[in-house]
């Protein structure tokens, strides 16, 4: 129960940080344009490091703090984190098969999904099909950023995942 | 010998291929149980945590003055004592852990996301518990961060700016050296217009004599210059004993004649003289360069007779008794005269008319004096 409270914690503690720095500090960067979607990485790493419920879990919520701020209707990236969360949790099994194409695979797949996914619900269910436009100028361009920086913070998480849940496996197992 | 050495070296390698296994797996054993010790160490605190709260029944039991808890494990106590409070009152069928179905997640999951979509597109009154929440929570860390950010990015705008006035100074400083160059070709071209202009005139006054213009290519020496190469020669119609004008006075005359090029004696050249006379009286006297005055700019003329009367800045023109030199070319002006010691003569010093330090275009005048000899 303590390391379920505290993981809470370090979980929520990660997702406001990832906001925060995803939309108030890159953003700010002024020759980038995009930022890398840390919000996406973190729902990817618990989906796929441990499994489908949490996956999902992160991905809703980091999509309800994405929605509380940027959205007037509540709910749309809640959907998409949640879905992206639930597919990477599906792929949990192979989390300690070290192959590494997986999570790169994954990862990218999980971006595309998530810009295909924001360009309908955003652009298209308002009656703009500017898709040329936005596949050059955001989502290649995050794409990429999101998958350098799912590189550099893989390894971190991994880590921090394996601390976080290391007595958390021992208490599952005794109980 | 070699022998020797060999059966050392191999000695050698054969004590030394023994050796190292030796060593290394006390050497792995030594990090293992060093690892094992940490991870037993880890193990035993936290198995005594577990049996110090087991055994605590009480929770006022912590201040133990033998073994006094840590703040830290004070609250890891006091929310396992609550845990365990919730383990004594559950029910054995609920000991095992909540395992959700992901699909089950998934599906409420989902209906709450399209509930608040729908529910926040009609109202906002829905959103609004979100929205405080997340004002309480992650605005004033955003603000926090802004006001770090805003620092930063002011520091690197900041900098940004001070590399764009860098390279605005550089351009500048390129404009500037660009525009100096064009500033000086364009004085000179200036001067090369007035010069001749000047020539021009001169060409109207000496509108009877057909000349050619040249440039100085070459001078002798440095500031004064006593003889010069011009850029005509003989391809241009240009000979010897030709007279050289410029800036409507007397230069010197054509001494040597090349395809392309002439040399030139000019009067102060302490080797020429030249017969002129008085424009006013029209009595002759000899015009001759000196050495030792030409840092002066000046030439002398002398073996004037005691009867003429010359006055100060008289103009002193080419004579028309003169074999090589046409008449009527201005010299100069005089600019001082005095009686000689024989008192049959006298002597003085002239201005000449063009200014030799800043000489570079010249007239060549293609007329000769015909002469009898």
């Amino acid at each position: 129960m303590f390391y379920r409270v505290r993981n809470f914690f370090i979980i929520f503690i990660l997702i406001i940080f990832a906001f925060i720095v995803q939309y108030t500090i890159i953003a700010r960067i002024p020759f980038l344009g995009v930022a890398p979607n840390l919000l996406l990485i973190l729902t990817f790493m618990y989906g796929y490091s441990r499994g489908k419920n949490a996956g999902m879990l992160v991905g809703f919520f980091a999509g309800l703090v994405a929605d509380v701020f940027f959205c007037e209707v509540l709910g749309f990236h809640a959907l998409i984190y949640l879905l992206i969360g639930y597919v990477n949790g599906r792929w949990n099994k192979y989390f300690y098969s070290n192959v590494i194409y997986i999570p790169l695979v994954l990862l990218l797949c999980s971006d595309a999904f998530y810009s295909i996914a924001y360009f309908i619900c955003f652009y298209v269910l308002r009656g703009r099909l500017a898709i040329g436009y936005c596949l050059t100028h955001i989502i290649v361009p995050e794409l990429l950023l999101t998958f350098v920086a799912g590189l550099l913070l893989f390894k971190p998480l991994k880590f921090l995942n394996s601390k976080m849940y290391m007595y958390y496996e021992n208490e599952e197992s005794e109980e | 010998m070699t022998k020797k050495v060999d059966e050392i070296f191999k000695e050698k390698q054969h004590s030394s291929n023994i050796t190292p296994p030796a060593k290394e797996p006390g050497k792995v054993s030594r990090i293992a149980k060093k690892y094992s010790d940490k991870i037993k160490k880890e193990k035993n605190r936290e198995r005594g945590f577990q049996e110090y709260i087991g055994k605590t029944k009480k929770e006022t039991d912590y201040r133990d003055a033998d073994n006094p808890l840590t703040p830290f494990e004070k609250v890891k106590a006091w929310f396992q004592n609550i845990f365990n409070y919730f383990k004594i009152h559950k029910s054995p069928s609920q000991k095992a852990p909540i395992k959700v179905n992901p699909k089950h997640l998934l599906i409420i999951l989902g209906a709450i996301c399209v509930a608040l979509i729908i529910l926040s597109s009609i109202s906002d009154t829905v959103a609004k518990p979100f929205k405080a929440v997340a004002s309480i929570v992650v605005t004033p860390a955003q603000k926090g961060v802004n006001t770090v950010g805003y620092w930063i990015f002011d520091k690197i705008e900041l900098l940004s700016d001070l590399k764009d006035v860098y390279d605005e100074n550089k351009e500048l400083k390129d404009q500037i050296a660009q525009l100096t160059a064009d500033n000086v070709s364009l004085r000179q071209k200036e001067a090369v217009l007035n010069r001749l202009r000047k020539l021009l005139d001169l060409k109207d006054q000496y509108v009877n004599y057909e000349t050619i213009a040249a440039e100085i290519v070459a001078k002798d020496s440095s500031d004064w210059f006593a003889t010069f190469t011009i850029s005509k020669g003989s391809n241009d119609g240009i000979a010897k004993d030709m007279n050289v004008v410029a800036e409507g006075g007397l230069v010197g005359i054509v001494i040597d004649v090349g395809p392309n090029y002439s040399t030139v004696r000019s009067i102060i050249d302490d080797d020429n003289s030249v017969s002129g006379m008085f424009e006013k009286s029209n009595d002759l006297c000899f015009v001759s360069g000196n050495i030792t005055l030409m840092k002066q700019n000046l030439i002398e003329f002398h073996d004037v007779s005691v009867s003429v009367n010359i006055s100060l800045n008289e103009a002193i023109i080419t004579s028309n008794v003169s074999s090589k030199y046409l008449p009527g070319l201005l010299i100069g002006y005089v600019n001082d005269f005095q009686l000689d010691g024989s008192e049959l003569t006298q002597s003085g010093h002239v201005v000449p008319a063009v200014d030799f330090t800043n000489l570079n275009e010249v007239l060549v005048i293609t007329q000769l004096k015909e002469t009898s000899d």
